[in-house]
């Protein structure tokens, strides 16, 4: 199937820094994909980049068969693209309603945003039920609702969740997901970056892990949950080339501290 | 020779003062344009404290002009009825301003933003009704007949005598301007005006140094409304009205807010252009003119005619040209050992919690670190961490626990106190004073090590020179220490990012702390980066230093630490040597996260 979503190469940072290193993946239609990796090793980023919230160093991204690589955050979101921000950012004094019609704010056509609003309390009953509450009194699981069905609202053919499990209760967790995997019954691509990377797994088709700005595992979701490899990308190990650095820390330890005239254990 | 002419700006600035000034009246010797050039010293002097308020301290308190008609009416009442020599009335309205004015700086400034304009304006305005409804003020109609301006009986027979002494009251008041900008108390300032919690990790105390803005620009202020008075002859309650104070708004806002210098050009320029508008008997003009022009300033030229001439000059002497930064193996240099006992519990967490709403972020959480161990604060996203962090370092209050430094509870002191204890630390975001240089940015690390105050630092008493100087030395060594030396006269916000890193562990050490937190030291450093800052870890920690340190590079963490503790939802879940955590179950259960059917169960 031909790829919705497209990155060949791309490089890209904060200022001086460089975040992410020549990354290529592919995001297919109709697709589930986790990209998952411990803090700081650039998922976010990496969602921020395709989102042109930053500039692209180098590399291209492709959407629906088109370069974005040099478009603005408004002509991506126009294209289809939304994103599930982390923690969620709602407009905490605003109704639900309210949050979820602010969606749809470039719908000019009422009767379209009636539908989509429609739709989204079939999808989140819950949310159904509060629709008048102010959203900073909901739990932290139907705010994650919220923001999910606020970015449905503008009818986007890709949906990048920026960790939608960071903060929740496990039974929560799984709440959240089996809804993620709704949405893709209900027709929508989506691409979820997460640090849970069982439970992000469990419902991908497809998965890639992140380790310091680069991929270094792809494939199945199930052949990635799994790798052993994968594990060492969260905790560090020994032997792999991640090691390396772990026991040239250690060495340089030992003797900084025997000349200091103390004991390393 | 523009170099060294580039090293003696401020000898050059003082020489061209006095040369512009002693030429003034030769050039405009009318009574009228000398009279001109007094009112404009007079605001000048009254400028260059509110420089110090508003630009240094940045508290926008406008009703300063309330301290000129303290001033004002001591020099009027005390030589009218008194008889004093008006020298004597001036010192003696300064001291009275700086006596009212030391009170009132605290309840005053704890006010913020348009409140505190206001405040300070209702302050002014009690004064102004005062002055109109007292009878030994004269009442609206004002004290009438004060002598020309005399010093201990010398008479000044003259304008352009009294012009020149306005003038030198001005230098005075520059000279004080300036010993504070270059002392550790205008760094002070300058790190408040970046970031109040910044500052306040490296031991400044944010109030402290603003109440004494507000004082010594308090006692200017009074100067200001003194020289005014000996110039009018007269004192009546309009004089340092609400227009007044707003003039002294625009000067500085002309003159250059960051700039001592500016007071004084500002309050010329304003002078000169009101007077030259007066010219056109336009009254409309004048307002819409002095408007327009401060509107301008603030849009296309924030530094101010003085910033702005500083600036071009260091371009053209090439001033920024110089310093490229050499980094050296780190530790090159000696630093002094810290001489705590080794194993000795220094920090020490106990049963802390913490809630933001229903978001219980810190759960009963206990741990301690050992005197001279490298210990690692580690969870997924949203575990506690940076909020545990900050708990320590002051900057929230704990709803239950406590912490403890060497025995001694700390979780009621705010960040400066801790930070005087000798408990350093640095951001995960770069926290670095970007209106310092790179040198200037690790003094503010010896802050708490001073003991000069303002007083000898306003006069550059010998004291105060050499503790500067030795500030400085320390502050070069510990920067040759992180690895970094010829960057010291660069702007810190020019070096790259891992180098910035640096200046900021530099900053850390210069405070000489016995525990250093660190929150997240290899965000943002590429692997031969992460790599040097390992070993910069293990070397402050040969020096005995503690160190505490949040981190997600999981080579630096089981590389470096003696101990590890594991937090996760709140609560701490693991807590041993690297080797023990990385094989723990619930560690791996956090990091990878549970599988959903475990949990649902």
């Amino acid at each position: 199937m031909k790829p919705l979503l497209e990155l060949e190469n791309v490089s890209s940072g904060y200022g001086s820094i460089r975040v992410l290193h020549d990354v290529s993946m592919e995001v297919r239609t109709g697709e589930i994909v986790a990209l998952i990796g411990a803090n700081g090793a650039g998922k976010s980023t990496l969602l921020n980049t395709v989102m042109g919230l930053i500039p692209t160093s180098s590399g291209e991204i492709r959407f629906d068969g088109r370069s974005i690589t040099r478009a603005t955050t408004a002509m991506i979101v126009g294209g289809g693209i939304a994103q599930v921000p982390e923690r969620r950012q709602l407009f905490g004094t605003m109704t639900v309603e309210e949050n979820l019609r602010l969606g749809a704010y470039t719908c000019k056509d009422h009767a379209t945003v009636a539908r989509v609003l429609k739709e989204q309390f079939e999808l989140f009953p819950i949310l159904g039920e509060r629709r008048w509450q102010l959203a900073q009194t909901l739990s932290g699981g139907e705010q994650q609702m919220v923001a999910i069905a606020r970015a449905m609202m503008a009818s986007p053919k890709l949906m990048l969740l920026d960790e939608p499990s960071l903060g929740l209760a496990p039974l929560m967790v799984e709440r959240i997901l089996d809804q993620i995997k709704n949405l893709r019954a209900a027709g929508r691509t989506l691409l979820v970056v997460e640090q849970n990377a069982r439970a992000a797994l469990a419902i991908a088709d497809r998965g890639y892990v992140l380790e310091n700005g680069r991929i270094t595992h792809e494939g199945p979701a199930a052949a990635l949950l799994g790798d052993e490899t994968v594990q060492e990308a969260y905790l560090g190990g020994s032997g792999t080339g991640v090691g390396d650095m772990e026991a040239r820390i250690r060495r340089r330890r030992r003797e900084i501290l025997a000349q200091a005239g103390r004991i390393a254990c | 020779m523009k170099q060294s002419l580039a090293a003696h700006k401020t000898t050059i600035s003082v020489v061209a003062f006095i040369v512009l000034v002693a030429l003034y009246p030769l050039v405009f010797s009318g009574s009228y344009l000398v009279g001109i050039g007094i009112t404009a010293g007079a605001l000048a002097a009254g400028a260059v404290g509110f420089v110090l308020l508003l630009g240094y301290a940045h508290q926008l308190a406008v009703g300063q002009a309330g301290f000129c008609m303290v001033g004002g009416y001591s020099s009027a009442i005390l030589c009218v009825h008194y008889g004093w020599d008006p020298f004597l009335a001036l010192l003696f309205g300064v001291a009275l301003s700086m006596l009212v004015a030391y009170p009132i700086a605290a309840p005053i400034l704890k006010l913020r933003g348009y409140v505190l304009v206001m405040g300070s304006l209702a302050f002014q305005l009690i004064l102004v009704v005062a002055a109109f409804e007292l009878h030994f003020t004269g009442g609206a109609l004002g004290t009438y007949g004060v002598p020309r301006f005399a010093i201990l009986g010398w008479t000044m027979g003259s304008d352009w005598l009294y012009f020149y002494f306005v003038w030198a009251c001005v230098l005075v008041t520059i000279a004080i301007g300036l010993n504070i900008d270059r002392s550790r108390i205008g760094r002070a300032l300058k790190a408040i005006a970046v970031s109040e919690n910044t500052a306040g990790s490296v031991g400044i105390d944010t109030v402290r140094y603003k109440v004494q803005m507000f004082v010594i620009s308090a006692g200017m202020a009074s100067l200001s409304g003194s020289l005014f008075v000996h110039f009018l002859r007269a004192m009546d309650p309009t004089v340092f009205g609400f227009a007044f104070s707003l003039n002294l708004v625009i000067a500085v806002i002309i003159g250059g807010l960051m700039s001592i210098w500016g007071g004084a050009v500002g309050a010329t320029i304003v002078t000169a252009l009101r007077e030259g508008l007066r010219g056109l008997a336009l009254p409309m003009w004048e307002s819409v003119i002095m408007g327009g022009l401060t509107v301008f300033v603030l849009v296309v030229f924030q530094r101010g005619v003085a910033g702005n001439l500083s600036v071009w000059f260091d371009r053209w002497a090439g001033r920024q040209a110089k310093g490229a930064v050499s980094v050296v193996a780190p530790a090159g240099v000696e630093l002094p050992r810290v001489d705590i006992e080794q194993g000795a519990t220094v920090l020490e967490v106990k049963n802390v919690s913490r809630s933001f709403g229903s978001l219980r972020a810190v759960r009963d959480v206990s741990f301690t670190v050992e005197a001279g161990s490298i210990t690692a604060l580690i969870g997924p996203n949203g575990a506690g961490k940076t909020t545990l962090f900050n708990l320590i370092g002051g900057y929230q209050p704990l709803n239950e626990g406590a912490i403890s430094f060497v025995g001694k509870r700390i979780d009621e002191l705010i960040p400066n106190q801790i930070a005087e204890l000798g408990i350093g630390r640095t951001f995960q975001n770069l926290q670095l004073f970007d209106n310092m240089t790179v040198l200037e940015n690790v003094m503010c690390g010896r802050h708490r090590l001073h003991e000069t105050g303002i007083v000898s630092i306003s006069a550059n008493l010998a004291a105060a020179r050499k503790e500067e100087q030795e500030s400085r030395e320390a502050a070069l060594r510990c920067l040759e220490f992180v690895g970094l030396r010829g960057a010291e006269s660069l702007p810190a916000t020019e070096l790259s990012f891992g180098h910035m890193r640096l200046v900021e562990v530099a900053r850390a050490l210069a405070m000489r702390p016995s525990v250093l937190l660190m929150d997240e030291p290899a965000s943002g450093l590429n692997d031969t980066e992460t790599e040097q800052l390992a070993e910069l870890i293990l070397q402050i920690s040969a020096l005995g230093i503690t160190i505490l340190l949040v981190e997600h590079d999981m080579r630096l963490v089981m590389g470096l630490a003696d101990k590890v503790v594991v937090m996760h939802h709140g609560q701490k879940i693991a807590d041993g040597p690297p080797d023990q955590v990385r094989a723990d179950r619930d560690v791996i259960a956090a990091y990878l996260g549970t599988e959903a059917h475990e949990t649902a169960a």
